[in-house]
């Protein structure tokens, strides 16, 4: 601690100094309670973008009119043992066993490709046309 | 509501309780409103710091753990925010950005510091004038000086409280001191 004489004077009568001119705590309150709104209003703000950022994000990734065949069968699959190298025909989303062991069986005659949950196989346009 | 032990009051506003929180604004409005004075640049500024430091003591209250007077945590936590508001004014960073300070009118005063003071203690002067003749200095000067003298913070303290450089803060109260002694000449001479 200072031993100034200036420095202890200024201590003396000021680090305990008090003063009546100040509002009441209506004040504060108000203001506190203008606080938790503004607070409650930024949170649901916020909350607001995030489910327009949310929707849009979801209308970028949303699978075009091309996409959402796939996973369709767009022809039966009992007709494709006879369909040889042709173009693609078959897009399975989730083949079953009978799908995946149809084109396993199939290699010699058509391109079959397994990949994850996808089944491309070559044949559509000559069965469609058989 | 009112609560006549100090623990059932701090716990009682740790669980938001607004009698508590109230008692506790009313119990010690007077000596933060005079702390945010110092501080402040005019009345309605210290006003507004005072209860911002209000809000910011009731979000942080829990806190405190009984280590040390409650009063002094108080005091503590409303002082940092002053500084804190007080350091959001751009002025007062071009301000310290010099090393060296010099007041406009940079001379010693007339009387020493010793005979100065005796006749300012003979004055009898309230806290009120004193605070008056603090804040005829400029805001910087004034609150390095409240700083150490008053709160009694280091040097090193206030330079990192300040982001400044530990000499510029003893540079600024050894002028602040200066500047003091000639107002506090100039306050006796206006009163004989």
């Amino acid at each position: 601690m200072s031993d100034n004489h200036i420095d202890l004077f200024f201590k003396e009568h000021l680090s305990d100094y008090t003063t009546t001119q100040h509002t009441d705590w209506s004040t504060l309150q108000t203001k506190m309670q203008r606080k938790t709104l503004s607070v409650r209003l930024r949170s649901t703000a916020v909350a607001a973008v995030a489910m327009i950022l949310l929707f849009w994000g979801w209308k970028q990734f949303e699978p075009t009119l091309q996409q959402k065949q796939f996973g369709k069968v767009i022809y039966p699959i009992s007709n494709l043992t006879t369909v040889e190298n042709t173009k693609p025909v078959f897009v399975a989303k989730t083949p079953n066993t009978t799908e995946k062991n149809m084109a396993e069986s199939n290699k010699t005659n058509t391109t079959v490709v397994i990949k994850r949950t996808v089944i491309v196989r070559d044949t559509l346009r000559s069965a469609k046309n058989k | 509501m009112k609560y006549n032990n100090e623990q059932a009051l701090i716990e009682a506003c740790k669980k938001k309780k607004q009698a508590a929180q109230q008692q506790i604004y009313e119990q010690y409005a007077p000596l933060f409103k005079g702390i945010c004075l110092r501080y402040a640049h005019n009345p309605a500024d210290a006003e507004d710091v005072m209860h911002e430091g209000f809000i910011k003591i009731f979000s942080v209250i829990k806190q405190y753990q009984y280590k040390g007077s409650f009063e002094g945590w108080l005091k503590r936590v409303m002082v940092n925010h002053a500084i804190s508001s007080y350091k959001k004014n751009k002025k007062f960073k071009n301000f310290y950005s010099t090393d060296e300070i010099q007041l406009a009118d940079d001379k010693t005063p007339d009387t020493d510091e010793q005979t100065i003071i005796e006749k300012a203690i003979a004055a009898k002067w309230d806290g009120a004038k004193v605070l008056e003749i603090i804040l005829a200095l400029p805001q910087p000067y004034g609150v390095v000086f409240n700083l150490f003298a008053v709160e009694g913070f280091s040097h090193k303290e206030i330079a990192d409280m300040l982001e400044i450089k530990e000499n510029t803060s003893k540079s600024i109260v050894r002028r602040a001191r200066m500047k003091l002694q000639q107002e506090i000449e100039k306050k006796l001479n206006d009163e004989q």
